[in-house]
């Protein structure tokens, strides 16, 4: 018995010194992060933090538990580093990031690289892997003293509004743990969301594209629409067409990505690409309602995979041709199926010389409007 | 004339026991021009069987020729169970046992009368064990009560009751019962051969009785379980188990007993399958619950904030911003009160108990969570964790879960989630290390059976074709 109690003892105290438990702080003790930020303007980083206020106001009614207040910590430095210590002089108790909702970069930060400050987020044990990361228009200070009149921070607005457009399948979102991913292969590049403010309201704008985790561009997401068909598996898009044989009237589709099959070949210092892709489409509503027979249906169908296959050679032309970056993220296929080609050759350039067919077939699955008596209607021509 | 003499000495002996403040009744009657002795103690006998039953026969006899205790016996008087001896040292024992004496001043031999009858309780509804379908008629303190219960359910000519004499001086009746057919005869062999080996001073309570079988009173988790409702100690020895009645003690041992069984209740069997594995499921739970609970909130508050999703670490910082202790050191105290008012519920009149649970609750809860010293959500997962305790159906389960509680929110304090799961497993590898009377303690998860796993979860002996494979019974087969 005695023999089992050391035993239970020495193994106890073997854990005690492989655990760092001591030093932790209970959650009211740290500085919750909502929403960390970086901005870099005259040769110097401004590290900012919206950090959550959890002390009670007590009324005289109830106890408030919400979060209303967010106080706005700063520091600043030559380095990221440098503004990182500056932080901690104003920050009262530890930074703690597992509840930070977005990660924001500004325009000017962005230019300048984003990979040593995620690089440093990556480095702290209790980081949110799948914090939204986006990057501003705006200066980051005017950003964070904007305050959401719908939500409670900045930060939760951010997210809020990301999340929301990409479970409709009409955005993407780029997090920490997604470009810290990228950031491990080489000639990974990738888009993050871009944000801005538009009468003092937080808006989607597009996309910036990373090229060696710099900013290079921008896509408004007006001319974005092929990357949602390259990189997600789903979409939601709304296409608007004319109406065959009547111009005045407009037809419009609700097209989602069924399938998709990226076929990579590698012959005589060539990249050829094939995009296959399988689109369902359907009707949401018409100007005038009109019967959409069956030869209509055919002809609509060819339109929405003409103006499918347009848009996303668009956006290849525009990777290819003006970023000449693969933030399309082709490399994927192209280095499951040529690894050691991969290694050896310079993708980036092969990728912006890489022919790419791409075939779109559009199946239209619903073209009734729901209404089944739609043919014995007299006022429907 | 020798036994003549010899009877005159022993007659001479209890005259002189009768004056030891013994609590012995001797009374006289003269019978043929010669005195017979009736002796007993009135707290342990049926007066009516002495009155009615020997008294009067022998006053009224005048057909036996000779007065002597073979004719008497078997000629006089009115009795279903006698004994004739002539070991004088015996007497008190017969006495203390209950039995009237009746000693004859021409013989030698003497005939004990067993004239056993002592107050007791009517058969009451269960108070430990509830159930809402099953019978409600549970175990009394009574020896034979408590066997014919059994005996009325199973009418078995394979059932057996061996009954033991435990205690050098309280001399208690402890009676193991089993369906000689059915029950592994090692197990029953196991538990007779310590019975026996036993040589404690007395024994008043069938939990005295647990201690003196389990293999090592160290031990946490039970090893047997206890039962209250004589149709869950049936359905126990139709299954192959060993039931074993300790005179004096309402709650009735069952062995082998298995972990998964004490979150089994009798109902599981008499309602459908769905509500069953529903209960079950609860019950599993609300243990898993009640163990980890606290130690789970200690971790999310101190240590491994970050695997709560984003909203609700928010939530738990704001009620938390007014707290001047620690997490260790609030859920330690707030389980710590609810001990006590668990404790203190239990020991209180039924009248007073139910307010202290209330002033417990409602009260300290509200006061303590208003002046800022504990957290709405610590309340709050105390109160799940003691709620949850009470859901499984045997509480000596619940009473190591409870004081694994402490252990759990310690280990967690310390090193955090790591802790956490350093703990769970300790508790898990003691479970499954544990034998009770060498059935794995938990089987069927640990040795895996499939079958016997399901017919666990569906608790439905019309599915279980074949009793439990763990307890290696001689007949197999239930239908």
């Amino acid at each position: 018995m005695i023999k089992k109690l050391l035993s239970f003892i020495i193994i106890i105290f073997i854990f005690l010194f492989f655990t760092g438990c001591w030093d932790s702080k209970d959650i009211q003790f740290k500085n919750i992060v909502l929403c960390p930020g970086v901005d870099y303007e005259n040769d110097t980083y401004k590290l900012y933090a919206e950090v959550a206020s959890i002390r009670k106001e007590k009324t005289s009614s109830q106890d408030n538990s919400e979060v209303k207040n967010v106080a706005i910590l700063s520091g600043k430095g030559k380095s990221i580093n440098e503004a990182r210590v500056d932080l901690d002089r104003v920050a009262d108790f530890p930074m703690f990031l597992g509840a930070a909702r977005a990660f924001v970069f500004s325009q000017s930060s962005a230019n300048k690289g984003v990979e040593p400050v995620i690089n440093m987020i990556g480095g702290v044990f209790d980081y949110r892997k799948t914090t939204d990361v986006v990057i501003s228009r705006d200066k980051i200070e005017k950003l964070y003293r904007t305050v959401p009149e719908n939500d409670i921070s900045v930060g939760f607005s951010i997210e809020d509004t990301i999340e929301d457009l990409v479970e409709k399948g009409v955005a993407i979102n780029m997090t920490v743990g997604d470009i810290l991913g990228k950031t491990s292969v080489k000639y990974a590049d990738y888009i993050i969301p871009y944000i801005g403010l538009e009468e003092s309201r937080l808006k989607f704008l597009g996309y910036g594209v990373m090229k060696d985790s710099k900013l290079i561009g921008v896509i408004p997401d007006e001319s974005a629409r092929g990357i949602l068909f390259i990189l997600t598996s789903k979409t939601n898009l709304v296409y608007n067409i004319p109406f065959p044989g009547n111009e005045l009237n407009k037809i419009s589709f609700i097209v989602k990505l069924e399938e998709k099959d990226i076929t990579v070949n590698y012959s005589n210092d060539t990249v050829i690409m094939d995009i296959s892709m399988d689109i369902a489409a359907e009707l949401e509503f018409q100007y005038h309602r009109q019967i959409i027979s069956g030869e209509m249906k055919k002809e609509i169908q060819e339109i929405i995979s003409k103006k499918i296959q347009k848009d996303i050679a668009d956006i290849i032309e525009k990777s290819q041709k003006v970023y000449k970056c693969d933030f399309l993220n082709f490399y994927k296929q192209f280095r499951a199926r040529y690894p050691d080609v991969y290694r050896q050759i310079n993708w980036r350039e092969k990728y912006c010389q890489a022919k790419i067919n791409i075939n779109v077939n559009t199946n239209i699955k619903n073209a009734s409007l729901f209404d089944f008596n739609a043919r014995r209607r007299k006022d429907i021509k | 004339m020798k036994w003549y003499r010899k009877g005159k000495k022993l007659i001479e002996k209890i005259e002189k026991l009768s004056n030891d403040n013994l609590g012995i009744t001797m009374r006289k009657l003269l019978i043929q021009d010669d005195y017979v002795y009736i002796l007993y103690i009135k707290q342990l006998t049926d007066r009516n069987i002495i009155t009615f039953g020997i008294i009067k026969p022998l006053v009224e006899n005048t057909g036996v020729d000779k007065l002597q205790a073979i004719n008497v016996a078997e000629a006089v008087i009115y009795a279903d169970n006698y004994t004739l001896d002539d070991d004088e040292n015996k007497i008190i024992q017969y006495l203390l046992k209950g039995s009237c004496i009746i000693i004859f001043p021409c013989d030698n031999r003497y005939i004990s009368v067993n004239a056993y009858k002592t107050e007791k309780r009517s058969i009451e509804t269960p108070e430990l064990t509830y159930t809402l379908r099953g019978p409600r008629d549970s175990f009394t303190e009574d020896f034979d009560t408590n066997i014919s219960l059994i005996r009325y359910r199973v009418k078995d000519p394979g059932l057996r009751i061996d009954t033991f004499e435990i205690g050098t001086r309280t001399k208690a009746k402890v009676g193991v019962i089993y369906i000689d057919d059915i029950a592994n005869s090692r197990y029953v062999n196991k538990i007779k051969a310590r019975l026996t080996e036993v040589t404690i001073d007395g024994v008043v309570e069938s939990g005295i009785v647990q201690k003196l079988l389990s293999d090592n009173v160290f031990k946490l988790f039970p090893q047997m379980g206890i039962v209250e409702r004589s149709d869950m100690a049936c359905g126990g020895i139709l299954e192959g188990k060993i039931i074993i009645i300790v005179e004096g003690s309402n709650l009735a041992l069952i062995a082998p007993k298995t972990f998964p069984e004490f979150l089994t209740a009798g109902d599981d069997f008499y309602d459908t399958i769905y509500l069953s594995v529903f209960s079950k499921t609860i019950r599993i739970l609300s243990l898993i619950l009640s163990l980890t609970a606290s130690s789970i909130y200690v971790t999310l508050v101190s240590f491994n904030t970050d695997i709560m999703p984003a909203d609700y670490i928010l939530a738990v910082a704001i009620t938390r911003s007014t707290v001047p202790f620690n997490a260790f050191f609030e859920a330690t105290a707030m389980e710590l009160i609810a001990e006590i008012l668990r404790e203190a519920s239990i020991r209180l009149p039924k009248q007073i108990g139910p307010a202290i649970g209330i002033v417990g609750t409602v009260v300290i809860g509200q006061a303590a969570v208003q002046a800022g010293l504990v957290s709405p959500l610590m309340v709050i997962t105390t109160s799940i964790s003691v709620m949850a305790s009470f859901v499984a159906p045997d509480y000596t389960i619940i009473n190591s879960v409870r004081i694994l509680k402490f252990f759990m929110i310690s280990i967690t304090a310390a090193f955090g989630l790591y802790g956490f799961t350093m703990g769970l497993s300790f508790i898990v590898i003691n479970l499954i290390s544990t034998k009770s009377f060498g059935v794995p303690y938990f089987a069927p998860l640990a040795p895996f059976n499939f079958n016997d796993l399901r017919n666990f979860i569906l608790s439905d002996n019309t599915l279980a074709k074949e009793r439990a494979g763990f307890l290696k019974t001689k007949d197999k087969t239930r239908q």
